[in-house]
């Protein structure tokens, strides 16, 4: 139908636009393990065989607490998270990390950077959330059906 | 009267897979999703599976997702206990179909630790525990399976 068409063409335009600006905004800075958690928003998605799929996660926000994180997409964690499964390394090493399907976007956005915080935030000790920092403002959290949602910093 | 020798014997089977369904999650932490994985290097679903379901039960033998699920030694049961497996059915995912992306997934499988909570090897955590209620994992067809040998 021709406006379902509009929709997915829409969908795709805005997450293409939000990529962009990603990109842009993804050079500098330097992040370390404490600078990982905050408040953080859902501002793109990036995926492969996923055309007019609508990005309406955009705009959702996660904690990532020192008690306790809070993540609407996956489901909460309240049992100590961890961040010490999160290392520096060499963007390049990282692409080339077999197993690991990187959506273009990502891709483009981690040769722009020489070295990224790449790793697992757990939950009790146990994988919750495998993340790729770019910056202290911007990073990506890898979900389920090959989708990774690009998240921004919000405020300081 | 219930069998109560029986009924411990039940109960601790079932406590000995959470529990090392939980001890190798954490022995992997860091760890991404490994295709074809079967071992603590790294887990597919069916790996991480027939790793703990294999260090419970010696006899326990791997077979692939869609092979595990079509085991005679597994029966159906409506309500999951833990230490159950429960089996998400290939195809569309109705969380993608509702924002417009209908394509189709493979089979998954993964171990009930509760009433809340099971656990497997995804692709985007590696092993992790998941709630039932997940929007993605949740909005999915799922079958619940007990083996055999659970209630000896």
């Amino acid at each position: 139908m021709g406006g379902t068409g509009i929709l997915h063409r829409d969908a795709l335009i805005i997450a293409m636009v939000v990529l962009a600006a990603f990109i842009g905004c993804a050079e500098g800075g330097t992040i370390n393990i404490v600078g990982v958690q905050g408040t953080w928003e859902v501002s793109g998605i990036a995926c492969t065989d996923c055309e007019g799929r609508k990005p309406v996660e955009v705009g959702t926000i996660l904690e990532l607490g020192e008690a306790s994180i809070r993540n609407p997409l996956y489901g909460d964690c309240k049992a100590r998270p961890g961040y010490s499964l999160i290392n520096q390394v060499s963007s390049k090493d990282l692409l080339s990390k077999s197993g690991i399907a990187w959506p273009v976007g990502i891709q483009q956005i981690s040769k722009k950077q020489t070295t990224v915080l790449y790793g697992f935030v757990t939950c009790d000790g146990i994988n919750y959330m495998q993340v790729l920092f770019f910056s202290p403002h911007n990073a990506a959290y890898f979900y389920e059906g090959g989708l990774v949602f690009l998240l921004s910093r919000r405020g300081k | 009267m219930a069998d109560v020798s029986a009924t411990d014997a039940q109960e601790s089977k079932r406590a000995k897979i959470v529990r090392v369904a939980r001890e190798t999650a954490r022995e992997v932490a860091g760890k991404p999703y490994l295709f074809g994985g079967k071992t603590t290097a790294g887990f597919d679903c069916s790996g991480y599976v027939y790793y703990v379901y294999h260090s419970v039960f010696p006899e326990f033998i791997y077979l692939d997702t869609e092979g595990l699920r079509s085991n005679v030694c597994l029966k159906v049961k409506a309500d999951a206990q833990p230490g159950d497996l429960v089996f998400f059915s290939p195809g569309k995912v109705p969380y993608e179909v509702s924002k417009g992306n209908n394509r189709d997934f493979p089979a998954h499988v993964g171990i009930v630790l509760d009433a809340l909570n099971w656990i497997s090897s995804q692709t985007s955590t590696g092993v992790a525990q998941v709630t039932f209620s997940n929007p993605w994992w949740g909005s999915r067809d799922k079958t619940f399976y007990e083996y055999k040998l659970v209630g000896e």
